[in-house]
C-alpha cells in the first residue's frame, strides 16, 4: 500500500520530468519533422488558451467572448520583458520569467472583468468582455511604446516544445486541482444556481475573482508562448476573430472537462493544419462546424465527460454524464 | 477660431450622416434582441453583405442607385431571414449561450465566405453623382443628403410599423412575454421572420448607404460597424426601437466630438470605453428602466 | 437566549406591500412555524432574512449581530440555512459534492494551497469529504453519494436539501414547505427528519409549512400570516382556536 502511494506521490513530476526531457531531446534530434514540432506546440498552447476559458464559461456558466485579450496583455507584457527590459545574456531563465510575469500582468487584467460580473451576468457580461478585448486592442494600437497597429518586432524565438509541454502541463494540473477543490465546486455552484450558492455560504464574489484571474493567468502564458514563437504580435493577432477561435475550441471538446479542452484544442489544431490546402476556405467551414455542432451537439464531443487519469484518485466515482446543462 | 458656427453646422451634419447610419443598424439589434433576447451577432455582417451585394448590383447588372438599393435590400432580406430559419430556429429552446455562439459563427462564416469570393478591400465606382451646394462655409453633398434623406424615411416608416400595425402589437407582446403569446393567436415563427427581415433591410440598406459615404468595402467592415450600432441599441435600453435611433443620433454625436479634439484612431477607445461604463452603471440603456426579476 | 429576532420588518415590491410590521423572536432549540395562505408573504420572510431581498424597513438580529444588511454568505457564516420551496440543489454537481461546497465557509486552506495540491488542502478536503460523508449516511443519502442531485427523485432532492442545509453548520435552519407534495407516510417521516434536526444537531428549525399535520405535530410556536400583516401567533392549540384565522383559511378543512 505504502509503495502505491508513495509512487502516486510522484507520478506527477515523474511525468513532468520525463515529458521535459522527452520534449527537449525531440526539438534536440532530428527524428520528428520541424512542421510537425510546431503543429504540436499550437496544440499546447490553443489547450492552455481553451481550458483557461473553459474555466470562466464552461465551468462557471458565464460567457467570456473576449478572451484574446488576455493573450494580448501576456503576449505584450512578456515579449516588453524579453526584449527591452531584459538582455537575453542574463540566461535563459529570463523566458520563463518573462511567461509568469506576462500571465500575471493578464490575471490583473481579469479583475477588471471579475468585478463587473458581481452585478451583470449572461448577455450583458458577454458584451463586456467583448467591449474590453476591443478597448485594449484600440489602446494598443494608439500606443507607439507598442509599435502601434503595424505591431511589435523584434521578439527572439523562445518558446520551444519543452516549455509548451512544460506550461501546458501546469495548466492542466493547476487547473484539474482547482477543479476539484471545493473552489471548483463553488465554480460549478454559480453556474447551477447563484442565488442557492450565495445563501449556502459560498463566496461567490472571492470564487468569481479567484476564477477569472486564473483563467486569464493562463490565457496570457499562452499569449507570451505564443509570441515567442511567431516572434511577431499585432493588435489583430488578438481581435474579436482569435476569441471566437477560442470559443470554437471550447465548445467543439466540450464543456466543463478537461478532456474537452484537450479533445478540442487538438482537433481544431490538427484539422485547420489539414484543411490547409484548402486556403480560405478553410475558414468558411470552420464557423460551419461551430453552427453544426451547436445545433446537434451542444456539449461538445466529450459532453461534460472526463477523461479517468484527470480525475484526483479521491474522487473517480462520481459519475459525471447524462446531465443537462 | 476653428470652432466657428459654420463649422459647428458641419460637423452636424455629419452627425446626423454617421449617426443615421447607427441608428438604421442599431434597429435590426433591438428588435431582433426584444423578440428573441439573443445578440444577433450576424447582423453587422447583414451590412456587410448590404455593402458588398449593392457593389456587385452595380458592377455587374450596372444597375443605377435606385434599382441597386431595391436589389440589395431584397437580398439582404433573404438572408436574414435564411440566418433565422437555419441557424436560430433550432435553437430556440436550447439554452442562451448555444444561440449566442451560434450567432458568433454565423458571422464569421459571412465574413470569411465573402472574402474567399474574391479579395479585398475593393473600391465601389461612383453610382451617385456627387455634387456639392456650398453656402456660405458650409458645404452640403448631394450623398449626405440621399444618406439623411433616406434614413429619416425608413425610420418614420419603421416607428409607424411598430407602433399602429398588427405586427407591431404583435412584435411588443412578443417582446414582453414569448410563452404567452401563442394562446392569443399571434403567429410567432412568422413574426419572428418578419422581424428579421425588416432589420435585415434596414441593415441592407445602411450598407448600401455606407458605401455611397466611404467607398471602400471588405468584408470584416461589419464587424466594427456592427459593434457601434450595438452599442447605439444598448445606449438607448436594448428591445426599445425609438431608443435604439436615439442611441444611434447619440453615439454618432461622441464619435464626431471626440474626432473634433482628438486624433481620429482614439475614436474606437472612446466609444467601446462608454459602452464598458455604460453597461456597469446603467446596463438597461440610458432611457431604460430594469425588469424586476422573481425569484 | 434569543437567536432570532426581528422587528418592525417591511417590504414593498415596487407599490405592494409584501410584508408589514413583522415581530418574530426564535429561541435557540426552538421550532417554531409560519403558516398561512398562498401569496401571505412566508417566503418574502425568509428571502429577506437570508439577504435575497433588502427590507424597505426594520431589522433583523441573529445572536445579536444586525445581519439585515450583510450579504447572504455572511449570513451563511453566522449560522443560518435553508432550503426552497421549488428545491435548488446543484443539479450538476454529484450528490456529495452538494454537501462538500455547503461547507465553504468550513475549510481551512487557501487558493494556493489549493492549486498546488498541498498537504494542508489535502488535511482539509479529507475533513470536508468526512464530514459530508457523515451527514449523508444519518439521512440516508450515501448510496446516491455519487449520482448527479438532478437525477435524484423529488423527495430525495429534498432532503438532500435539508442536509445541505446542516452542512453548512447552522444555528438555525429555514424550511420553507418541507413537505410539499408529499403523502402521509411521507409526511410522518418528514416530521421524525425535523424532529432529528433539533434534537441530534441542536439546531432551531423556523418553517413554513401548508401541511396541518406537520406544522402541528411538530412546532412549539405558530405564527400566522395574511396578505403580510400577522393576524395570530402563540402556542398551536390557541391558533388551531383563534377566529381570525379560521377566517383566513375558510372552507379548508386543513385546519382539523
Amino acid at each position: 500500500m505504502k509503495v502505491v502511494a508513495s509512487a502516486k506521490k510522484l507520478a506527477v513530476p515523474a511525468i513532468l520530468l520525463v515529458g521535459c526531457a522527452l520534449s527537449c531531446s525531440v526539438s534536440n534530434s532530428n527524428l520528428v519533422d520541424r512542421y510537425v514540432e510546431l503543429v504540436v506546440m499550437y496544440v499546447g498552447i490553443n489547450f492552455i488558451l481553451t481550458l483557461s476559458l473553459n474555466l470562466v464559461n464552461g465551468y462557471m456558466g458565464e460567457f467570456s467572448v473576449g478572451h484574446a485579450v488576455f493573450m494580448a496583455i501576456g503576449a505584450y507584457t512578456s515579449a516588453i520583458i524579453t526584449v527591452k527590459v531584459f538582455s537575453l545574456s542574463l540566461g535563459p531563465w529570463i523566458f520563463p520569467l518573462a511567461v509568469l510575469t506576462g500571465g500575471m500582468a493578464s490575471a490583473l487584467a481579469g479583475l477588471l472583468v471579475a468585478i463587473p460580473s458581481f452585478k451583470i451576468r449572461g448577455d450583458y457580461l458577454a458584451i463586456v468582455t467583448l467591449a474590453f478585448n476591443m478597448i485594449v486592442k484600440s489602446i494598443i494600437e494608439n500606443v507607439d511604446f507598442l509599435g502601434g497597429p503595424r505591431g511589435y518586432l523584434g521578439i527572439a524565438k523562445l518558446t520551444s516544445l519543452v516549455w509548451v509541454f512544460f506550461f501546458s502541463f501546469m495548466a492542466l494540473w493547476v487547473i484539474r486541482n482547482f477543479v476539484y477543490s471545493n473552489y471548483g465546486r463553488g465554480v460549478v455552484s454559480i453556474r447551477e444556481d447563484e442565488t442557492a450558492a450565495i445563501i449556502m455560504g459560498v463566496d461567490t464574489k472571492k470564487v468569481k475573482i479567484m476564477t477569472f484571474m486564473l483563467s486569464s493567468f493562463f490565457a496570457g502564458v499562452a499569449g507570451a508562448l505564443y509570441a515567442h514563437l511567431l516572434q511577431f504580435i499585432s493588435p489583430k493577432s488578438f481581435d474579436i476573430l482569435k476569441s471566437t477561435e477560442i470559443l470554437i475550441m471550447v465548445y467543439l471538446g466540450g464543456i466543463g472537462s478537461i478532456a474537452g479542452s484537450v479533445l478540442g484544442a487538438s482537433v481544431y489544431t490538427v484539422l485547420l493544419e489539414l484543411l490547409r490546402p484548402l486556403g480560405i476556405w478553410r475558414m468558411v467551414i470552420m464557423p460551419l462546424v461551430l453552427v453544426f455542432l451547436m445545433i446537434f451537439r451542444p456539449k461538445g464531443i466529450t459532453g461534460l465527460r472526463e477523461f479517468k487519469w484527470f480525475i484526483p484518485s479521491a474522487e473517480k466515482k462520481i459519475k459525471l454524464f447524462k446531465h443537462k446543462v | 477660431m476653428r470652432l466657428g458656427l459654420s463649422y459647428l453646422i458641419q460637423q452636424f451634419l455629419n452627425i446626423l450622416q454617421l449617426g443615421s447610419l447607427y441608428a438604421l443598424i442599431a434597429i435590426g439589434y433591438t428588435m431582433v434582441y426584444g423578440v428573441l433576447s439573443l445578440i444577433n451577432f450576424a447582423h453587422g455582417d447583414v451590412f456587410m453583405l448590404g455593402a458588398f451585394i449593392f457593389f456587385l448590383a452595380a458592377l455587374w447588372l450596372k444597375l443605377p442607385f435606385i434599382p441597386a438599393l431595391i436589389v440589395t435590400v431584397c437580398v439582404t432580406v433573404c438572408v436574414g431571414v435564411l440566418i433565422e430559419r437555419l441557424a436560430y430556429r433550432p435553437l430556440r429552446n436550447a439554452p442562451k449561450m448555444s444561440a449566442v455562439i451560434t450567432a458568433l459563427g454565423v458571422g464569421v462564416f459571412l465574413e470569411n465566405f465573402t472574402l474567399a469570393l474574391s479579395p479585398y478591400p475593393q473600391h465601389i465606382p461612383e453610382i451617385v453623382k456627387n455634387r456639392a451646394w456650398v453656402m456660405g462655409q458650409v458645404t452640403v453633398s448631394s450623398i449626405q443628403t440621399i444618406i439623411i434623406a433616406i434614413s429619416v424615411t425608413l425610420m418614420v416608416i419603421l416607428d409607424f410599423l411598430v407602433r399602429k400595425t398588427r405586427f407591431g402589437m404583435a412584435l411588443r407582446a412578443i417582446s414582453w412575454d414569448i410563452s404567452a403569446v401563442p394562446l392569443m393567436g399571434i403567429p410567432v415563427n412568422r413574426i419572428i421572420s418578419q422581424t428579421f427581415a425588416l432589420g435585415a433591410a434596414l441593415g441592407g440598406a445602411a450598407g448600401v448607404m455606407y458605401s455611397l459615404a466611404y467607398p471602400v468595402i471588405d468584408p470584416y467592415m461589419g464587424i466594427m460597424i456592427g459593434w457601434k450600432a450595438f452599442i447605439s441599441a444598448v445606449v438607448g435600453g436594448i428591445g426599445n426601437v425609438r431608443g435604439a435611433m436615439t442611441g444611434g443620433f447619440i453615439l454618432g454625436t461622441v464619435e464626431i466630438a471626440v474626432t473634433m479634439f482628438l486624433p481620429s484612431t482614439y475614436r474606437d477607445i472612446v466609444a467601446f470605453t462608454l459602452l464598458f461604463v455604460l453597461l456597469i452603471f446603467r446596463p438597461h440603456g440610458i432611457f431604460g428602466t430594469a425588469r424586476s426579476v422573481k425569484l | 437566549m434569543d437567536l432570532l429576532k426581528i422587528t418592525g420588518l417591511t417590504h414593498y415590491f415596487g407599490g405592494l406591500r409584501a410584508i408589514s410590521d413583522f415581530e418574530l423572536t426564535v429561541n435557540s432549540g426552538e421550532i417554531y412555524g409560519i403558516i398561512g395562505p398562498n401569496g401571505s408573504g412566508k417566503t418574502t420572510l425568509f428571502n429577506l432574512i437570508t439577504a435575497v431581498y433588502r427590507a424597505t424597513s426594520g431589522s433583523i438580529l441573529f445572536k445579536g449581530t444586525e445581519i439585515t444588511t450583510m450579504s447572504s454568505d455572511r449570513i451563511n457564516a453566522l449560522g443560518i440555512a435553508r432550503t426552497f420551496q421549488n428545491i435548488r440543489v446543484f443539479n450538476g454537481l454529484s450528490v456529495l459534492d452538494n454537501v462538500r461546497v455547503a461547507q465553504f465557509n468550513k475549510f481551512q486552506y487557501n487558493i494556493l494551497e489549493a492549486l498546488f495540491n498541498l498537504k494542508s488542502f489535502k488535511k482539509d478536503e479529507a475533513l470536508v469529504t468526512e464530514r459530508a460523508w457523515e451527514l449523508l449516511k444519518s439521512f440516508n443519502l450515501d448510496h446516491r453519494a455519487y449520482d448527479l442531485a438532478g437525477t435524484l427523485p423529488y423527495g430525495l432532492r429534498r432532503y438532500l436539501e435539508i442536509v445541505r442545509a446542516l452542512a453548512t453548520e447552522p444555528s438555525l435552519v429555514l424550511l420553507d414547505e418541507p413537505a410539499a407534495g408529499m403523502n402521509q407516510v411521507e409526511i410522518s417521516k418528514m416530521i421524525e427528519t425535523v424532529k432529528d434536526i433539533r434534537n441530534k444537531y441542536g439546531v432551531a428549525v423556523l418553517v413554513i409549512e401548508h401541511q396541518m399535520s406537520l406544522i402541528m405535530g411538530i412546532c412549539e410556536k405558530l405564527k400566522v400570516l395574511d396578505f403580510g400583516v400577522t393576524i395570530a401567533g402563540g402556542l398551536p392549540k390557541d391558533v388551531r382556536k383563534d377566529a381570525k384565522v379560521l377566517e383566513a383559511y375558510l372552507g379548508s378543512e386543513v385546519m382539523d
